[in-house]
């Protein structure tokens, strides 16, 4: 299941930045609206003024006609009555040439001429010089002026008009701008809005899709985690329980209610210790690397405890990390595994009752207890029975298998001479030797190879190196096999010239279902090296491989030897093959592991506890010390100050550990390598460049 | 002096071959039985040296049968065949009082050395 992409929050700029943009937009629009309308306003009224004034004229020279109609009248007739309307006419022009822009110089002097010429012919009628007055009408001054007042207004007039229609273009043409202004404003908002609704409506939308998905998602895995039969818990940060399942509730008797924002110390014991609860249980410093913590205690709500198998996830979420637990029943583990025991166990011996009338039946034919059968028979009859003695040996090494699994491999120990066991290997691996055109050479030592130990196992040890060592030799090389004492040690070599081991299996030869030849000639199930170092194993010895000068292989045992001091093994025609490393780690599988990897580098001699590498000191020095930090009965730098050689000289040390070392203990050590971050090959590396360093100064 | 020793077991295909088996040792006289019930009717009629027993047989099992031969004939040397040959499985036989263990396949060419041996022993 793909964990998908962790989602990103908005942009805050970018939104500010719209946010800002926006308004300011929007206020920019309105001021350019209200300037433009502000001017619209200032037009009309412009126009507006330009009417105003062209009427004002008509109405001045329509008054101006009006008063001298009536001094005409009074003038013709004497009848003071048409005089009425001059004095109104007269305060009407006063008026309307107080209207800015009506009246010019030209038109205020005209208007000031004519009521002069007006005022004398009156004054002279009223004074009863009647005629004087008619006289000076009749002059026609009055009339010229009047001619060319109206001249003057008609011009006036004229560019008032143009005046006026100009500017009512202007407004009308400035109107038009506002309105296609406004429209445009007012679809641009009605945009904006439709815009802004839209994504409003979209970012609902996807915030409703997501939050369906993580609804969702949080369904399918809830279901998952309460439909799984495996028990499962989730641990926030701090070690809180925060999730748990019904299978989980079930194994620990709560409802996963009750247990739920509970501290997992509750229930089960994987944080020990002090400090953080990452730091307690490991994940800070890389112990979780590997997260099977197995054989747990997990406490059962009626106070029993359960032994539980933890497999531990981490979840890395923006909340800090959490923890899926996965727990499993250790007793049904141990159920099963009894139970694949078992159908080993009676398939092996089921197996075991036809092929043993099968085998019976071969052995009898090729003994001739029936008849002597012809060349052909004889073949094939050899054939049949070799293959059927292979199907009992692979049988027999499941059946070994098995037992090592459960621990029931016994060994018979008794006092014996390695040697008698190589001779016996020796005439056992005669007809397999020979047909496959090879030689079989004991080169035991002289004296005794004194050893406490099951006979029949070792000889199983030995028959299997040698049956590998005769499979993988040329037709006409010949195998040694050989026991003699050495450094305090009874040590069992078998050497051959085949092809050697290939690289790539060398670090799991001795696991099981490896087998280090090429398959066509593999003789075995995969099983044989696995259970030879089981053998030895419990013989508290080491096995290992190296590779020979000249080629081939050489595996070789060691074993305690009982009665021999490390000064009286009988001077050996070989040098000791390869430098000797000691190596301090209770975990077995370390040991292993490092043994392996070491082979053909270093003879290993493995050690669980301080006491065992003390007792290994006792038979000399190493060339070279590889300690783990924590063993059960101290710490490995505890042994540095025993790491000296005959000369006095310290032996150089590796810290090899999965814990921190304090400096203090680091000062003695040549380098400090961390299980896990460092890994085989480099350690591999460094135990070579150590070794070398320390032969160098021999060298030069 | 031969030695007559009664066989049983219910497979034919092992009665046979273990009378080939033996048969070319003269100095061992065979009774061979298919079943526990046979056995115990040999037992009286033959009066054997020792005898070999298959440890798993449908009618009476081999410890069982030791136990009813035992009744009827204290101290008599029995040998158990099986396929079973873990440590735990021997010792268990020897504990009731088999004299020893053949496993399964056993080398027929030298079953009677083995049984001599184990009777010697």
């Amino acid at each position: 299941m793909s964990a998908g992409t962790r989602p990103r929050p908005p942009s805050r700029r970018r939104f500010l930045l719209v946010a800002v943009l926006a308004p300011l937009l929007v206020a920019a629009l309105i001021a350019w609206t209200d300037s433009e309308y502000a001017r619209s306003l200032r037009l009309q009224s412009a126009a507006a003024r330009s009417f105003d004034r062209e009427r004002a004229q008509v109405m001045l020279l329509s008054a101006m006609k009006d008063a001298e109609t009536a001094q005409r009248g009074y003038l013709l007739t004497g009848n003071a009555a048409f005089l009425g309307p001059y004095a109104p006419a007269r305060r009407f022009v006063t008026r309307l040439r107080a209207v800015e822009g009506v009246a010019d110089p030209e038109v205020a002097a005209l208007i000031d001429t004519k009521f002069a010429e007006l005022d004398r012919t009156l004054a002279l009628s009223r004074a009863g010089r009647r005629e004087a007055a008619r006289a000076a009408v009749a002059d026609g001054e009055g009339r010229r002026v009047m001619d060319r007042l109206r001249a003057a207004l008609a011009r006036a007039g004229v560019s008032e008009r143009a005046l006026t229609a100009e500017r009512r273009a202007a407004f009308a043409r400035q109107r038009s701008e506002l309105r296609l202004l406004l429209l445009a404003t007012g679809a641009m908002l009605t945009l904006a809005l439709a815009l802004t609704l839209r994504s409003l409506w979209r970012s609902r939308r996807e915030a409703y899709d997501a939050a369906l998905d993580a609804y969702e998602k949080g369904e399918r895995n809830a279901a998952i985690l309460r439909g799984t039969s495996d028990a499962l818990l989730i641990l926030n940060p701090s070690g809180t329980i925060e999730m748990i399942n019904d299978a989980a509730g079930a194994l620990l008797g709560y409802t996963p209610e009750e247990l739920e924002r509970r501290d997992v110390a509750t229930v089960l014991r994987i944080a020990e210790g002090s400090g953080g609860f990452h730091e307690r249980i490991g994940l800070d410093d890389g112990r979780l690397d590997r997260p099977l913590l197995t054989d747990r205690v997990a406490r059962h709500r009626d106070g029993s405890e359960r032994h539980v198998d933890v497999a531990i996830g981490v979840m890395r979420v923006p909340s800090g990390d959490h923890l899926v637990l996965s727990l499993r029943d250790a007793s049904e583990r141990a159920r099963v595994e009894r139970a694949k025991d078992e159908l080993i166990s009676t398939i092996g011996h089921e197996l075991r009752t036809p092929l043993t009338s099968v085998v019976g039946s071969l052995a009898l034919l090729r003994g001739g207890a029936a008849a002597d059968l012809p060349p052909q028979a004889a073949r094939l009859v050899d054939i049949a029975d070799n293959n059927a003695r292979r199907l009992i040996r692979l049988i027999n090494d499941l059946l070994d298998i098995d037992r090592i699994e459960s621990g029931q491999l016994a060994m018979a120990r008794t006092p014996l001479d390695l040697r008698e066991v190589v001779a016996r290997a020796a005439l056992d691996s005669d007809g397999l030797a020979r047909s496959r055109d090879v030689v079989l050479a004991d080169a035991s030592a002289g004296a005794p190879v004194p050893v406490e130990g099951d006979a029949e196992r070792l000889l199983q040890v030995v028959t299997n190196l040698v049956s590998n060592a005769i499979h993988a030799s040329p037709a006409g090389a010949t195998v040694t096999i050989a026991a003699r004492v050495e450094a305090g040690r009874a040590l069992i070599a078998v050497e051959d010239r085949g092809e050697g081991v290939p690289a790539a299996v060398r670090p799991r030869l001795f696991e099981r279902f490896e087998s280090g030849r090429a398959a066509t000639h593999a003789p075995a199930s995969g099983l044989g090296l696995a259970i030879s170092r089981e053998i030895v194993r419990r013989h508290d010895g080491t096995i290992w491989f190296e590779d020979r000068d000249g080629g081939g292989t050489r595996f070789a045992f060691a074993l305690p030897s009982p009665g021999t001091e490390p000064g009286d093994a009988p001077a050996s025609d070989a040098p000791l093959p390869l430098p000797l490393l000691l190596h301090l780690d209770d975990d077995p599988d370390v040991r292993d592991t490092v043994a392996a990897a070491l082979a053909g580098v270093a003879r290993v001699l493995p050690a669980a506890s301080l006491a065992m590498a003390r007792a290994l000191l006792r038979d000399g020095a190493p060339d070279l010390a590889l300690l783990d930090m924590q063993v059960v009965d101290g710490h490995g730098p505890e042994l540095a100050p025993e790491l000296v050689d005959a000369s006095g000289a310290p032996v150089p040390v590796v810290i090899y550990s999965g814990q921190v070392v304090p400096p203090a203990l680091a000062a003695r050590a040549a380098v400090v390598l961390t299980k896990g971050r460092h890994d085989l090959p480099e350690l591999v590396a460094t135990v070579r460049r150590l070794l070398a360093e320390r032969h160098a100064p021999v060298d030069a | 002096m031969s030695l007559r020793l009664l066989f049983v077991d219910d497979d034919p295909d092992i009665r046979t071959i273990v009378e080939l088996a033996l048969g070319l040792d003269p100095t061992i006289e065979l009774r061979v039985a298919a079943s526990a019930g046979e056995a115990l009717n040999a037992l009286a009629a033959t009066h054997p040296d020792a005898a070999l027993l298959d440890v798993s047989m449908p009618d009476m099992d081999g410890p069982a049968l030791l136990a009813a031969l035992h009744d009827r004939s204290p101290g008599l040397p029995v040998i158990f065949m099986t396929a079973h040959g873990r440590e735990r499985d021997v010792a268990a036989l020897r504990v009731i009082g088999a004299r020893g263990v053949i496993v399964k396949p056993f080398d027929p060419l030298s079953l009677s050395a083995q049984i001599l041996a184990l009777l010697s022993g």
